[in-house]
């Protein structure tokens, strides 16, 4: 698949101020909306006890089934 | 101070120590994916609690489908139309229910990294707030592309197949988008 740039040039897209995006305390600037939202996603972990709970499920599971494509090629 | 949380700035949260699956493919497929998985949720559904869940649900059905799985998309791009599924069955479910959502003043634990400064988190918790309460004024669409788009890994043809439109139509929506964001990210301030 052909992946096009998805980030418009500096000047076209919405720019979002300091004092828009960020509290008194804050030391950052984000160009847009989804810097914003990358910095958030990035200091937002996944609690460990969903890998756990997950785990367990799992264990109640029988295996996975090969892809469709994977079983042509054995 | 300062120099303390720069330090801290870009430094990665510790992730969650390696789950005893049953099966190593899927382990890698939540090790690959979980963070991004769990982010969306978060976002859509505007609560830590039922974020896990659904993760965990996510994971579960991706595992469950996994010999579906043809491979004509990304796996990152298969994980978030199940996950998308998802949210949209629970949020209907809810607003079938008249139960209170996110708008309604859920608190929020984002769960940050344990490593972070007390300041870091304090300031890190209180910008996933604002960025909540943002989200949750803007229309679905929009939520939907802004936390779509700012995943580097997908081509904006894989957001409009996700979103079910063009890939043009996912640029000039995403055009309003970010403008409506920011409007109402003001407002939270």
């Amino acid at each position: 698949m052909k992946y096009e740039k998805k980030f418009l040039p500096a000047e076209q897209q919405q720019p979002v101020s300091e004092s828009q995006l960020q509290s008194s305390q804050s030391i950052h600037e984000f160009a847009t909306p989804e810097d914003v939202l990358r910095f958030d996603a990035r200091h937002t972990a996944v609690p460990d006890r969903v890998a756990q709970r997950l785990g367990h499920s799992v264990q109640n599971l029988p295996g996975p089934a090969r892809p469709w494509w994977k079983r042509l090629f054995e | 101070m300062e120099s303390l949380v720069d330090k801290t700035v870009e430094t990665e949260p510790p992730t969650a120590p390696p789950p005893d699956f049953a099966s190593e493919e899927v382990g890698e497929l939540y090790r690959a994916h979980s963070r991004e998985i769990y982010y969306l949720t978060l976002r859509l559904l505007g609560d830590s609690q039922r974020a896990e869940d659904a993760t965990h649900d996510v994971f579960l059905k991706a595992f469950r489908k996994w010999g579906d799985f043809r491979g004509d998309s990304s796996c990152r791009a298969w994980l978030y139309r199940i996950a998308i599924n998802h949210c949209s069955n629970l949020r209907q479910s809810w607003h079938n229910r008249h139960i209170f959502t996110a708008e309604e003043g859920v608190i929020e634990d984002n769960a940050p990294a344990m490593a972070e400064s007390p300041l870091r988190v304090l300031e890190i918790k209180e910008l996933g707030d604002r960025i909540q309460k943002t989200l949750d004024r803007l229309s679905e669409e929009y939520r939907l592309l802004l936390l779509l788009v700012a995943d580097k890994e997908l081509s904006y043809e894989e957001i409009g197949t996700l979103t079910g439109q063009s890939p043009d139509a996912v640029r000039g929506k995403l055009h309003r988008a970010r403008k409506a964001f920011t409007i109402q990210f003001q407002k939270t301030n």
